[in-house]
């Protein structure tokens, strides 16, 4: 899987076949614990002593301040990487609900400052910088910060703000945001005049913060001792690299064909440049990994470059996009030019294990001299009851397969052929996952049957 | 495209912090707090009748220049905007709100004339108090949220108008100075 890529994710066996958000009892206890821990510094301001209550509109705007000030802690948690989340859920969705949740906390923020200008308008002078209200200033600062910290992510490209500038900066202003909210609730008094409860809202931010220190700092450190070595890097059929690599003296890394891993390529294990790809390597080979990258931006544009014996750090695997994670009698694998990539490691690996499973790959691409690993598939797909549907955009004269996109006309005698315990498996441009998801569900293929990961990186 | 799912959760989740926000506003709001005033009862005793109420007010700047109350500069003698904005609602005109608030009239002028009690009400505004008062078997927190976000003529305001109203002029000492700006900013920066 390449950042530009969208999947959406399969939950692992061992919990159910496939996660619909808000039906599975992992995203149930996501989302509780979520509300939980947003809640939890409004709950410590209300615990006594209190000071006499004000009117109905100023307790409002202290609340929904104290949600926000929780949310913003919260959004540490939601990039931290936690497998225990991020595997049952599926990466994306926690991404996903990163971005939002950090939108939501914005409008809160603004909904927050509005509600105490509205119901008192001589609050507004506690906007004016410098004032001499330190209540005021702070909670300034922590506004402009989360709307630059907003804007930096919005509009990153329209701003040529690369993306380990944006990673770096990203992660300075969510810690400014968070440092000037609670120094605002501080300073503004009216809840954390109570020594113990402005200590214990300092140490509940300093935990969220102490994620993301971890995962810059303290987890670098650690996979000093597990770095990689780059043992080569072979060009592929369309603009494609496949990059391979060795661990330097331990096992290697075991994953789940599908999956996928952040690298950092001839950098610094603390370095901001890192960049997520799917394995593309047989599973039953953790000490030869794999990865298939298309020549797709900046990073990728250099990956023809990198030398043999380049020290390489691997952060996985992550991710729950893989057959491994449900149960199936057949697979139908559609994958969208880079999309390939996971599904060619899901391949190898049945190969590899001897699993009697039947694949189906449906591979999109412009046209066949582009399609990487093309001959490598049609090879392995030779089995009784496998098949290799090659999809062009651009057809080549004589050319007597599928042409275009994944259309219904594709999919229909697939579906038909694989009635039964069949698992579908589609990754790909976003546009083009949700096509055939849409197809697929129109041949009624249930939802619990599609597996896909949509992802989108800023 | 995003995934409608994760959408729909979200906003199922926000739906839920809304309103919890509003049912801790609306008992909050209706909520006396756990102010205790046990200890300042006593204040309260005080007769009016011990205080010369027949001595004229002598009102001074800190420039010396002495003047009626109503000629205290704009700033300290201001109007009961800021009181009635931020005081009022616990305080009310002065008097005792139950076991929620002490009464302001008497009160303020006594605390004013016990020694460095001055400088004790500038501090009090700003820095508020917090303090526990045994009552038997239990303890119950004395509060004031600090107001350190008014503005140094705001605070000197509201000392000012409490200090006047409600006959609490007629106990002031003949020599009781107003409350300016200046003095209020340098006991902030003392602080």
């Amino acid at each position: 899987m390449q950042m530009f890529y969208h999947f959406t994710k399969l939950a692992p066996i061992r919990h159910t076949l496939h996660v619909q958000f808000m039906h599975s009892p992992a995203s149930r206890l996501f989302v509780g614990l979520y509300v939980v821990l947003t809640l939890a510094p409004l709950a410590i301001a209300l615990t006594p002593p209190l000071a006499p209550g004000a009117e109905l509109w100023l307790e409002f705007a202290l609340a929904i301040g104290f949600i926000a000030l929780g949310q913003l802690a919260a959004q540490f948690g939601l990039i931290a990487r936690f497998q225990q989340i991020s595997q049952p859920l599926g990466i994306d969705r926690v991404m996903q609900w990163h971005t939002q949740m950090g939108l939501v906390a914005a409008l809160i923020v603004a909904a927050h400052v509005v509600i105490l200008v509205v119901g008192q308008p001589a609050n507004l002078r506690l906007l004016v910088p410098f004032s001499g209200n330190t209540g005021g200033t702070t909670g300034l600062l922590a506004l402009l910060s989360m709307l630059l910290l907003i804007a930096l992510s919005v509009w990153r490209r329209q701003l040529k703000l690369g993306y380990e500038q944006w990673r770096v900066s990203h992660a300075l202003l969510g810690i400014a945001v968070l440092a000037f909210a609670q120094a605002h609730v501080t300073t503004a008094g009216r809840y954390a005049f109570a020594g113990w409860k402005n200590v214990a809202l300092w140490i509940w931010c300093a935990m969220f913060v102490a994620i993301i220190v971890y995962l810059r700092i303290v987890k670098p450190a650690f996979m000093l001792r597990r770095a990689w070595t780059v043992a080569e890097t072979a060009r592929e059929a369309g603009d494609t690299w496949t990059l391979v690599l060795r661990p330097d003296n331990h096992a290697g890394m075991r994953f789940a064909p599908g999956q996928f891993a952040w690298i950092k390529v001839g950098t610094s294990a603390w370095s901001a440049s890192e960049h997520p790809f799917s394995f593309s390597s047989s599973a039953t080979h953790p000490e030869r990994i794999e990865f298939a990258i298309k020549e797709l931006g900046d990073f990728t544009r250099t990956i023809g470059g990198v030398k043999a014996g380049t020290v390489t750090y691997v952060d996985g695997p992550h991710g729950s996009f893989s057959c491994d994670f449900a149960r199936a009698d057949r697979l139908v694998l559609i994958a969208g030019g880079i999309g390939i990539a996971p599904m060619l490691s899901m391949v190898r690996t049945r190969d590899e294990r001897d699993d009697a499973r039947p694949i189906t790959l449906v591979y999109a691409c412009s046209s066949i001299d582009r399609a990487a690993y093309y001959r490598e598939l049609a090879e392995r797909l030779r089995r009784p009851g496998d098949s290799l549907v090659m999809v062009l955009e651009r057809a080549h004269e004589g050319w007597v397969g599928a042409a275009g996109y994944i259309s219904r006309d594709v999919m229909a005698p697939i579906v038909a052929a694989n009635s039964g315990s069949t698992l579908y498996m589609i990754c790909g441009p976003d546009v083009m996952m949700t096509s055939v998801e849409r197809i697929l569900k129109s041949l009624s293929v249930p939802a619990n049957r599609i597996g896909m990961e949509r992802f989108n990186l800023v | 495209m995003r995934d409608i799912r994760v959408s729909a959760s979200s906003a199922a989740v926000v739906a839920i912090l809304l309103a919890v926000a509003a049912g801790v506003a609306w008992s909050r709001s209706h909520d006396s707090g756990n102010v205790i005033t046990g200890e300042l009862s006593s204040a309260d005793s005080i007769s009016p009748a011990a205080v010369d109420s027949t001595a004229p007010i002598a009102v001074t700047h800190d420039s010396g220049i002495a003047g009626n109350v109503a000629d205290v500069d704009g700033s300290a003698a201001a109007d009961s905007a800021v009181y009635n904005r931020d005081c009022r609602g616990c305080h009310g005109a002065g008097e005792a709100r139950g076991r929620r608030t002490p009464a302001l009239r008497v009160l303020a002028v006594t605390l004013l004339t016990t020694e460095g009690g001055r400088e004790y009400l500038v501090d009090f505004m700003l820095d508020g108090r917090v303090r526990a008062v045994d009552k038997g078997n239990v303890t119950y927190r004395n509060t004031h949220p600090p107001f350190d976000e008014l503005t140094n003529a705001e605070v000197a305001s509201v000392l000012n108008y409490m200090l006047t109203a409600w006959g609490n002029d007629k106990l002031l000492p003949g020599d009781w100075r107003a409350y300016t700006a200046a003095e209020v900013g340098r006991r902030r920066r003392a602080g």
